[in-house]
């Protein structure tokens, strides 16, 4: 029996600016609400009714429960959507008078787009709601990660700061869900020795690993990988399958690169006149996605053919035998090498799934339903492995990520090197903070908490990825250079032992996040 | 792209608009007073480009940097940060398995006292590596602030001090940093072992091959692969 322990990471940065009626950042989580999370959801309550037996591991990031919880951005993701059916309806009258090879398509995206939006609705537009009810059926384990997904191997000299990002992750979770996690994901699987020590002070009981960490590590192993690693600390890790994850994963050869496929750039807002799509985009006259397109990948090509549906689904279903097929292959291979019921751990981003390949969550569905016709695979999750009391070894690991190279270059290339000097002092200044000011409450109190506010979102690690692939490199590089400079603003006005007051009441309003922060937590952490 | 609601703009935000718009002495004009003069500003640019919408006038002010990044320290609200810091300190960071970044700072006092007293700096690497220490000096300026540093893999630690070097040869160390692990695998020093396990090395080599035989981009994994097909060939 081959164990599939699929874990999905939801992880948006913190965006959120009320201060203009629209913000074009706003919308990677409107397009990731729409495209992922309310699709995923609905195929996973089908199944559920379908009485299909699975299980999967779903992250959902501080900041993006955050974000799902915003009565705000509820609320602009509900004008969102509106917009889209009223495109939707317009696209199915165009498409049936000028362009009738889309027409099918037009009436799917616009029945989607309201069975998404009525199920927002149903759920109070929290969907998180929808989450914790499939969890309470033991469908789903749910686990935390970094409070603002921090990379944390560059911050290994101030476990101050990176013991925050570890509770501030978990004390979310509790408030958002109502329960402890068990299971912690490393961003960007970013380990460091001794970073297991901190999670298990925390009662963390498991968390992921990439690919290599297995062969590279300091100690002989004998599963390779195929079984959890039991951590110096005690803490499991579970080892990323490269090989099973680079069918859908690879850029190259992936499933998602298949020609019959949906094209995820050609979209009516970038080619169809502006006057029509004026109001769909941004003002003044800012082309952007609007979720309509109808081309299929077709090649290396600028003329695409127009995407067929009923050739897609073929392709999906050929697809999750095929990744099935790859799977038992590898399990006997594995099996024959003395290990028995291998657990092959396919962790993913969630976005992946719907967003950028459009028909991700209808391969997850194929998978798990031809999972549960079979013997020979079993979904289940981290949790359930650890209390099976299987097999496991204890491993010594190096330092590792799954970014490019397997360490840190992405977070620390010649873009984004600057940003550190900032960001160490700053938590540098929160650690001198924390002693000078320590039974501060009321205001200063709140002052200081601002303070760690800011510092946590400016370790976030989008805002140097973002660098690195030169996307939205200017918000990037605002954004981090607010927080750093508000978090200066405490620094400066505690040096002379006075609070800003209308400032902090409008810094609080900005960044409604953390709410149960205590800045305490920095000078509380022992080593 | 952005839309602005003017009710929401902050008076810097405005003063900035303003500016760049050449309104004079925009810095000590009240909210009311700048709001009055973009409005009429802003009624002149309609009438001569025929633009009739109100959000977009008030756009251009905080939405022409986008995507031209030598604009971003002069937006409203991004806070400038300093180049340096009034410490004088070195950090470490593991940037892979064979180079490491370090960045320092020399506060204006230490700066200026060293210079006048001829002294020069320098990098002092220290690696120890399996029980062996290696020391050396690197010599930089006084404008440089940051290196990377190689390091090897093996059982051990890098640390590196910023320092001052007197005319007389004498060496002071001004920071030191923590201490870097060094990359300690356990096949890059029994390979001879993996050998005679093919089905071990088989294992590992499944989980990070695709299926088309591309291996996982890792150093350390490529390093071993080929630590181990040198020991295959020589063992035939």
């Amino acid at each position: 029996m081959n164990k599939l322990n699929l874990i999905l990471q939801a992880h948006l940065p913190y965006v959120r600016h009320l201060e203009y009626p629209k913000f074009l950042e706003e919308n990677w989580l409107f397009e990731s609400l729409n495209e992922t999370y309310i699709p995923l959801l609905r195929m996973l309550e089908k199944l559920e009714h379908d009485g299909v037996d699975f299980r999967l591991s779903i992250c959902f990031s501080p900041t993006l429960v955050t974000m799902l919880t915003d009565a705000a951005l509820q609320e602009r993701f509900v004008g969102y959507m509106e917009e889209r059916i009223e495109l939707g309806k317009k696209e199915k009258r165009r498409t049936q008078n000028e362009e009738r090879d889309c027409y099918q398509m037009a009436a799917r995206y616009l029945d989607e787009a309201e069975k998404n939006l009525a199920r927002f609705e149903e759920l109070g537009r929290n969907i998180l709601n929808g989450y914790k009810a499939l969890h309470e059926k033991n469908r789903l384990e749910l686990m935390t990660t970094a409070a603002t997904h921090a990379y944390l191997p560059i911050y290994k000299d101030y476990p101050a700061a990176v013991n925050t990002q570890i509770v501030m992750g978990i004390k979310t979770h509790e408030r958002i869900f109502g329960e402890t996690p068990r299971g912690f994901w490393l961003p960007d699987c970013g380990y460091y020795p001794g970073l297991d020590e901190m999670l298990q002070k925390n009662g963390v009981s498991w968390c992921q690993l990439a690919s290599h960490s297995v062969i590279t590590a300091r100690d002989k192993s004998v599963y390779g990988g195929y079984k959890p690693v039991e951590l110096p600390s005690g803490v499991y890790g579970f080892v990323r399958d490269w090989r099973i994850t680079s069918l859908v994963w690879s850029s190259v050869s992936g499933y998602p690169c298949d020609g019959d496929y949906r094209d995820f750039y050609r979209d009516i807002g970038y080619y169809l006149p502006l006057d029509y799509v004026r109001p769909y985009i941004h003002k003044p006259e800012i082309r952007v996605f609007t979720g309509y397109k109808y081309h299929a990948i077709t090649g290396k090509t600028e003329d695409k053919a127009y995407y067929s549906p009923a050739k897609a689904a073929e392709k999906v279903e050929l697809h999750a035998e095929n990744f099935l097929y790859n799977i038992k292959r590898r399990g006997f291979a594995v099996s024959s090498a003395g290990i028995n019921n291998p657990v092959f751990n396919l962790c993913f981003d969630a976005e992946l799934f719907g967003h950028r390949w459009y028909e991700g969550i209808d391969f997850l569905e194929a998978v798990m339903r031809k999972a549960d016709e079979s013997e020979d695979f079993v979904f289940t999750t981290p949790t359930s492995v650890i209390l099976e009391n299987g097999e496991t070894e204890k491993l010594r690991l190096n330092e590792s990520s799954w970014g490019s190279g397997g360490y840190s270059d992405i977070w620390l290339d010649g873009s984004n090197s600057w940003i550190y000097r900032h960001i160490f002092k700053a938590i540098e200044r929160m650690e001198e903070l924390t002693k000078r000011f320590p039974d501060q409450g009321s205001l200063k109190g709140r002052f200081l908490n601002q303070a760690l506010r800011e510092l946590l979102l400016a370790m976030s690690s989008d805002w140097p990825c973002i660098m690195h692939d030169g996307t939205s490199v200017t918000y990037a590089e605002k954004r981090l250079r607010s927080h750093l400079g508000s978090f200066n603003v405490v620094y400066s006005a505690m040096s002379r032992n006075t609070v800003n007051t209308e400032w902090l009441i409008n810094a609080e309003r900005s960044s409604e996040i953390f709410p149960d922060i205590d800045y305490h937590l920095f000078e509380d952490y022992e080593e | 792209m952005i839309l602005v609601n003017i009710d929401s703009l902050s008076l810097s935000e405005l003063q900035s608009i303003a500016a760049q718009e050449g309104i004079d002495g925009a810095d000590s004009l009240s909210r009311e007073d700048l709001i009055s003069m973009l409005e009429e500003k802003y009624e002149e640019y309609d009438q001569d480009a025929d633009q009739k919408d109100p959000n977009i006038r008030y756009m251009s002010g905080l939405t022409d940097y986008r995507d031209i990044s030598k604009y971003v320290e002069n937006l409203p609200g991004v806070e400038e940060l300093p180049d340096s810091y009034p410490d004088t300190e070195i950090h470490l960071i593991k940037k892979n398995c064979s180079w490491l970044y370090a960045f320092w700072s020399l506060s204006s006092f230490d700066s200026d006292r060293l210079q006048n007293e001829g002294v020069t700096l320098a990098l002092s690497v220290t690696i120890e590596n399996n029980g062996k220490r290696e020391e050396y000096d690197i010599p930089v300026s006084y404008i440089d602030s940051e290196w990377n540093i190689g390091i090897p893999y093996g059982n051990g630690f890098c640390v590196i001090a910023l320092s001052a070097i007197s005319r007389d040869g004498s060496k002071t160390q001004l920071a030191v940093s923590k201490p870097e692990s060094l990359t300690d695998s356990y096949w890059l020093s029994h390979t001879d072992e993996m050998k005679y396990n093919d089905t071990l090395y088989g294992l590992y080599l499944a989980m990070v091959t695709t299926k088309e035989g591309e291996l996982v981009d890792n150093p350390v994994v490529r390093e071993i692969i080929q630590l181990f097909r040198k020991e295959d060939t020589q063992s035939e």
